[in-house]
């Protein structure tokens, strides 16, 4: 080999070493600079929070809204007591600390944040309760019979229900638009906006357009006659009937800001004849916006969404400054996002129930102390319903014998983990208008095959199961329970339900099918039983559910075509029925008339485990929905966060 | 005729044969396929939750053989068959012998009045399931009832005593392996082991059938092509290229998801109906190569008919690589069936292999992990050795 | 070469065609429906008439009112009409459920063809006022005519005029409203306006032929799916509405993060190996390396995946290394690019090794048997002969012939490489178009399906091309004629 060549690999080499060192040397700079930038952003953004940013923002900018002074409100009917009265709840307690970052999971993608055309549960509980579900009332958290103070201070209530007045508060400022302001293209957005009258107007407006896709939130708006603005913080509700419905829906009335929805991205107003099909597509349909304590800050489809204190919020302000959801669809994942601290706080499946906080050894988490955890109470029941038009099933004695024959002591304690209570009837377990003297019914296979016999039902031909004469045709007792796949806890209940009823002579197929396919079934009742659940309310109305006149609609949630003139009588009388105390009385004749006709065997209302981290303190879990709600909560600085 | 029998001997396969032979672990892989179809039809000697013989105060029940036929125990059409294989197969080892060695029919001919027979078996059998009527009878319950009650009780089990659908509630689930359990239970109380044997049977009827299916249309599609050229060739050839272009798994997953009740046989069909154009193409090439040669211009010139020009003389000699693809695409077939079950779009009343996984999966359970995912990778390998050495054996190249 | 391409890319049309045709069948002849959640609300609600109009909004936005392929309804008779009518009305409450919902959809499908034999059958109907209540209802909804060119950006003046006028009869309509239980004459009394209205209007139910040949091929489900099709327009999807390719170009990067590593992992691993062991042919590492290929070859990657993240993630049992999945930290936005790099590669490792080792197995097997064909061959051995080192021999002579086969098979990967891996990408939480596509299953979103179907195929197509393409740039002796 020559020298030369020698020296001029030896030069080459020297210059890929040199090249190498000086592009890590670039790489460690250009961290170190944007390490600054961030830390720079992140006290810039700290300022913000605290207003000094924004103050100076809000003087730059055009305010094209003129600011309103605070004005004496004349009341219309001073005679009359306000409905509202103050929450007792106190979000913050004097030893709450401020600050921190709150990361929860998401569990799916929510499908629009837009919450008139989008009724979807996980928006619902990890997006709008924090951000805008602000309603001119609400339950109070401490006692859920009493109406609180929220948006508005004062409702009047007068003509017999039928005229509602309502004073807003004044001065609740919406969050400001998440939008691209540098780009200039939202100029027409700046400035800050305040809830008015007018908003109240528009989201009516919305509501009643045909073209909305809002079919539920419509349906309850139809008696509605007509919303009158009588000055910009005063607006009046009109309706047609005097019903208890209208009570909670005018006093849980939701608004949306017009400044966003009655317009385009141009800042120019929707044509007013394709306005609905508009609204279903509007531009600010995949970020939110409301008045609510959190206001919106990101969303990365399938990974994150950012919730941040809204500093200017009217009310009482929660402790914790930031809401980050990682959003994933798999559950397994989620319990390994616990366990290594991605997450400070989620809900344990009853799978991971049971290996963790059940079987756990003592090294872990869960049990060492690091990790807390806490069953509550859901609002949802489950149950196997009954189609009352089948010709076997709506004998009621068949109904009781299959209710016998339901091991549900067991299955709550082995398969649900005593994730649950046994429920009687479709109320939720908690409210006052459960009635506590119907017994749940026991497991009891002897007394299951007595009532079959009663009923008529024996085997004749020895095959096993039993038969009886049915429109002069030999039938077996065997009928299909349709329910969706996909739950282990499920499968196994229903397993082990079948072997019992094959004890006693019952033939019982398993349809597992996915939700799709088993909506349209229900909707088309084409099955014989079905596996369920059911989300209930505080105060909820059986009508839609339990009504005959829902039984023979499509698509009517009266899946299984449950007729009774008695119930029928009651849901009537519970629609215009007010006084609390009565109503609970109509709620339990209610209970104990479905209890007595068992259309559905009910099985539990439904309990969840939630787990968090030891740091974050006053976890508190509400009576309604969402209840596993942040707002009390707050970080103790006691344990450092170590991730 | 004593001439002929005599090149018979040396004939194609009978080379390939020999080459194949001497692949030591091929033809272990070959033993365990046949053993992997033994362990599937033989199954309910190994687990079952009935008794093939017992008795209660003298009196003897045989209830094995009538339940094989119970639409209550075996809910899957797949089970029933392979039941009736299974109570068939003296007969059909008897049929082979009397055909092969009493007979001495040709091999071809022996093996369709086998299939033939086995067709008819399998239509017998679910006949007989259609008519038995039959509750799901509790035989250990019973038993345990007998002697709890002083009776004289004795009976014979298969080597384990549960059936795949059986659940064990005594313990909380999914329990780990135990002498009770070989393998553990999954979430549901289910014994892991025994859900293991029946998926065999899932698995390896997915594989042959789904096959035989995209076998089935790319032979006849690939052969017209192939032998009538032109126009056809044309129509069918875009046709092939239309189909290779579908994404084949996110189809299949697709349709599998629209099914309202997914059968076993439905995954089959789709697998089947989507993967077919590989064969075709293969056939259609050589086809095009065949028919210039002189043998099929001959038999042409003697006016033989096109189908017994198509499926006796070309057919034959371009079965070899036909072979090959089939073996390979059993065990994709197995493996797509497991991906799907995995994903819970599969048949999720049967015992798959997939669906234990996603089990084993969801609850974190290594016992439910690794039973499914080794009996998976096993199958797949042996299937993908025994293609590689069949292929390997009919490689002139390769030949010593 | 040019026109080669060109012709080739000229047969992809039909192609494409054919196969849109066939996804498009089969989509919409399986069983299911989207927008099942709209027709009966989540937590369900009492079903009335004016819940349904949301619906009818959604299957119209959709097409999914119109018939799949060919569209006769402009000769609808009014026994047909009359049939659904009776099912609908259900007055002996005979008529199952199925049918009851099945009628309804129909007529909400005829839309305005079924105004004609409506009033018709209205003007029969005198008496039934059970029929005659359905027959008002159905009038009421199916006269209402939709703005056209709604979902457009902006609008001109002429369409926003026709769109005024057409508001402006759909609320004189909505005035026709007749309650469920009317009295006869009542129910008479908005019958006689309805024929007022339609003597006056009468000439837009009349087609000439040449109006029932558009309405027979152009007022279809296919038609207006290829119609934006043409500009490259997917639709949108049908649960967030938002286009349909801007969502699969968002959930791009993440695939695209996870696969191209795998692929140069695979061809950096693949290629030497199958070299080396070519040259080595049948020497002990030869043979090792083929079991251990071949048993890799065989594992089902769900299966490595779910062990991987068994024993190696921090939320499994023994080594607590990597992440549970995902593809970023939740912290990310306080990082710097260089920390989001680590972080990105620290999550993405145990999917990349699931992604890799399947398809090393396969390429280095495919580039054993390459070389093998090459290293045989004369020309390589006339290297040897002329004292080359085997250095050079292997990599300079007979690795470049050797490695076409493996070269040419990038085309092919193309759809792989974009598409991504459903299963890899379920399990370990990565949101990108394999999650995307099983989430869109899951969901019955059909446009986005079909999206993501058409588009693969494309992919499809373009990687075949490709490979052919590469495969004559490589090899000299190709000729593309």
């Amino acid at each position: 080999m020559h020298k030369e060549n020698l020296g001029e690999k030896l030069v080459s080499y020297a210059f890929f070493i040199l090249l190498f060192i000086f592009v890590i040397f670039n790489i460690v700079q250009m961290n170190n600079v944007e390490k600054r930038y961030i830390e720079i952003r992140d006290k810039l953004e700290d300022l913000e929070k605290r207003g000094i940013a924004r103050s100076t923002t809000v003087t730059t900018s055009v305010s094209n809204a003129p600011v309103k002074q605070k004005t004496a409100v004349k009341y219309l009917h001073p005679e009359v007591k306000n409905f509202l009265s103050d929450e007792t709840f106190k979000v913050r307690l004097p030893e709450t600390k401020q600050g921190g970052i709150l990361h929860r999971w998401m569990p799916a993608d929510p499908k629009s944040f837009n919450t008139i055309t989008s009724n979807d549960g996980t928006l619902n509980q990890y997006v709008n309760a924090y951000v805008n579900s602000e309603s001119f009332a609400t339950r109070s958290l401490d006692n859920p019979d009493k109406w609180v103070k929220c948006l508005a201070d004062r409702i009047e209530i007068t003509d017999d229900y039928k005229e509602y007045t309502i004073y807003l508060k004044q001065g609740v400022k919406w969050h400001t638009p998440k939008v691209d302001w540098k780009s200039g293209k939202y100029d027409w957005l700046k400035g800050d906006h305040e809830l008015t009258a007018k908003d109240v107007k528009f989201t009516v407006d919305v509501i009643k357009n045909p073209q909305v896709e809002c079919p539920a939130l419509r349906n309850y708006y139809d008696d509605l006659d007509k919303v009158e603005i009588i000055d910009d913080y005063t607006v009046v509700f009109k309706w047609k009937k005097k019903t208890y419905n209208s009570l909670s829906f005018t006093v849980g009335f939701n608004p949306i800001p017009e400044f966003i929805y009655g317009y385009d991205s141009d800042g120019k107003p929707f044509d007013k004849s394709v306005f609905g099909l508009k609204f279903n597509n509007h531009w600010y349909n995949m970020k939110s916006i409301g008045c609510g304590p959190y206001e919106f800050v990101s969303y990365v489809q399938g990974a994150s969404l950012v919730l941040k204190r809204f500093e200017d919020y009217y009310g009482e302000k929660p402790a914790i400054d930031e809401i980050d959801y990682q959003i994933f669809p798999d559950q397994k994942q989620n319990l390994l996002k616990i366990k290594s601290r991605d997450l400070d706080f989620g809900v344990l499946y009853p799978t991971d129930y049971r290996e963790e906080i059940m079987n756990g050894n003592s090294t872990s988490p869960f049990k060492n102390g690091d990790i807390i955890n806490k069953t509550y109470d859901e609002m949802v029941y489950t149950y196997f319903g009954w189609n009352m038009e089948h010709k076997i099933l709506k004998d009621k004695k068949v109904r009781w014998a299959l209710s016998y024959a339901l091991n549900l002591d067991y299955m709550l304690k082995d398969i649900f983990l005593d994730l649950g209570e046994r429920t009687t009837g479709p109320i939720y377990i908690k409210s006052t208008g459960y009635d506590k003297s119907l017994e749940p019914i026991p497991f009891d296979l002897d007394k299951a095959a007595e009532m079959l016999n009663q009923a008529g039902w024996v085997d004749t031909d020895g095959d096993g199961v039993r038969d009886k004469i049915l429109d002069g045709q030999k039938t077996d007792l065997e009928f299909t329970m349709l329910t969706t796949s996909g739950s282990p806890e499920w499968d196994a209940a229903q397993t082990i339900y079948r072997e019992d009823l094959q004890k006693i002579g019952v033939k019982m197929n398993i349809s597992e099918v996915d939700w799709a396919v088993m909506q349209k079934k229900l909707e088309g009742k084409d099955f014989d039983a079905m596996g369920g659940a059911w989300g209930t309310a505080w105060d909820a109305d059986p009508y839609q559910i339990w009504h005959s006149s829902q039984a023979s609609i499509p698509n009517s949630s009266n899946h299984i075509s449950y007729r009774n003139p008695e119930a029928d009588k009651i849901i009537e009388k519970m629609r215009n029925t007010f006084d609390q105390n009565e109503r609970n009385k109509l709620s339990k004749e209610f209970h104990k008339i479905i209890y007595d006709d068992q259309p559905y065997t009910f099985m539990f209302a439904r309990k969840r485990c939630a787990v968090w981290w030891n740091n974050l303190e006053r976890v508190h879990f509400m009576l309604l929905r969402p209840h596993d709600d942040s707002r009390p909560w707050y970080f103790s600085n006691d344990k450092p966060v170590q991730r | 005729m004593e001439e002929e029998k005599k090149y018979k001997k040396v004939s194609y396969w009978s080379v390939v044969w020999s080459q194949f032979k001497k692949n030591k672990v091929a033809l272990w892989g070959l033993g365990a396929i046949i053993l992997l179809l033994l362990q599937a039809i033989y199954s309910p000697f190994l687990s079952l939750d009935v008794p093939l013989v017992y008795s209660v105060e003298g009196t003897t029940h045989f209830p094995f053989l009538v339940e094989l036929f119970n639409k209550n125990r075996f809910e899957n059409t797949v089970d029933i068959l392979f039941n009736g294989i299974m109570v068939a197969s003296p007969f059909i080892v008897a049929l082979w012998f009397v055909l092969k060695k009493v007979l001495s029919f040709s091999t071809s001919k022996n093996l369709v009045i086998f299939i033939g027979f086995l067709i008819l078996v399998c239509i017998l059998s679910s006949v007989a399931s259609e008519n038995t009527k039959m509750g799901n009878k509790k035989y250990k319950d019973e038993i345990a009832a007998a002697k709890a009650d002083g009776k004289k009780v004795s009976a014979i089990f298969p080597l384990m005593k549960w059936s795949y659908k059986e659940t064990d509630l005594e313990g909380r689930n999914p329990q780990a392996p135990s002498a009770k359990h070989l393998l553990g239970t999954d979430a549901t109380g289910r014994d892991v082991l025994t859900r293991m044997l029946y998926g065999t049977r899932i698995s390896m009827t997915i594989g042959v059938v789904a096959v035989s299916i995209y076998m089935l249309i790319g032979i006849v599609l690939g052969a017209l092509a192939g032998y009538f050229g032109g126009a056809i060739d044309l129509w069918i050839s875009r046709l092939i290229e239309v189909v290779i272009c579908f994404p084949t798994f996110f189809l299949i997953l697709t349709l599998a998801a629209f099914i309202e009740k997914r059968t076993v046989f439905h995954v089959m069909i789709l697998i089947g109906v989507v993967s077919w154009t590989g064969v075709a193409r293969l056939v259609r090439g050589e086809f095009l190569r065949q028919r210039g040669m002189d043998y099929v211009q001959a038999a042409i010139a003697l006016g033989i008919s096109r189908a017994k020009i198509i499926f006796t003389h070309i057919l034959p000699n371009a079965m070899g690589p036909i072979l090959v693809s089939a073996t390979f695409g059993i065990a994709s077939a197995i493996l797509t069936e497991s991906s799907l079950s995995f994903l819970g779009l599969g048949d999720t009343t049967a015992p798959s292999w997939g669906g234990i996984l996603n089990v084993g999966r969801q609850q974190g359970k290594l016992w439910l992990i690794l039973a499914p995912g080794f009996a998976i990778f096993f199958v797949v390998s042996v299937f993908n050795l025994v293609g590689e050495a069949i292929r390997d054996a009919m490689d002139p190249r390769l030949r010593q | 070469m040019w026109t080669y391409i060109a012709k080739r890319i000229l047969w992809m049309i039909p192609t494409f065609f054919a196969i849109s045709l066939i996804i498009f069948l089969i989509l919409n002849l399986a069983p299911g429906k989207p927008g099942g959640t709209l027709a009966s609300g989540a937590e369900g609600q009492e079903a009335s008439g004016s819940s349904r109009e949301s619906y009818r909004v959604f299957k119209s936005q959709f097409n999914l009112d119109k018939p799949v392929l060919f569209n006769t309804r402009y000769a609808l008779s009014d026994e047909q009409v009359e049939k659904c009518l009776n099912n609908y009305a259900n007055e002996s409450g005979k008529v199952p459920m199925k049918e009851v919902i099945k009628s309804q959809e129909l007529l909400e499908d005829y839309g305005q063809y079924s105004i004609p034999s409506l009033i018709r059958i209205l003007k029969k109907s005198e008496g039934n006022q059970k029929f005659r209540a359905v027959v008002l209802e159905t009038l009421l909804q199916n006269a209402q005519r939709y703005p056209i060119n709604a979902y457009a950006e902006h609008l001109d003046e002429k369409t926003k005029k026709i769109n005024n006028e057409i508001d402006i009869e759909n609320n004189q309509i909505r005035t026709f409203a007749c309650s469920k239980d009317a009295s006869l004459k009542d129910q008479e009394k908005v019958a006689q306006k309805w024929y007022a209205w339609y003597g006056k209007h009468e000439d837009r139910f009349k087609y000439s032929f040449w109006q029932k040949v558009g309405i027979f091929f152009t007022d279809t489900r296919f038609f207006k799916y290829w119609a934006s099709l043409i500009r490259f327009d997917f639709g949108v999807s049908h649960i967030d509405k938002k286009p349909v390719m801007g969502k699969i170009l968002s959930k791009l990067q993440y695939s695209l993060c996870l696969s191209v590593p795998a692929v140069i992992f695979a061809y950096i691993i693949s290629v030497p190996l199958g070299v080396f062991s070519a040259v080595k042919q049948n020497s002990k590492f030869d043979r090792v390396c083929a079991v251990i290929l071949f048993m890799l070859y065989s594992l089902p990657s769900f299966f490595v995946a779910t062990v991987l993240l068994y024993f190696f993630s921090q939320g499994g049992d023994f080594l607590k290394i990597f992440p549970t999945g995902g593809f970023q930290s939740p912290s990310v936005d306080s990082m710097t690019t260089w920390e989001k790099t680590k972080d990105i590669i620290w999550h993405i490792v145990l999917p990349l090794i699931c992604m890799t080792y399947g398809s090393f197995a396969s390429l280095s097997r495919y580039a054993r048997t390459g070389m093998l064909d090459v290293i045989r061959s004369d020309y390589v051995r006339t290297a040897r002969a002329k004292g080359l080192s085997e250095f050079v021999v292997v990599v300079k002579h007979a690795m470049r012939n050797g490695m076409i086969p493996i070269i040419t098979l990038l085309g092919t990967l193309l759809p792989v490489i974009i598409g991504g891996s459903v299963i890899i990408e379920y399990i370990f939480g990565i949101p990108g178009m394999g999650q995307l596509s099983i989430t869109s299953i899951y969901n019955r979103d059909y446009n986005m399906i079909m999206g993501i179907q058409l588009i693969s195929a494309i992919l499809v197509l373009i990687g075949i091309l490709l490979s052919d393409l590469l495969y004559a740039l490589v090899d000299p002796r190709i000729s593309f004629k």
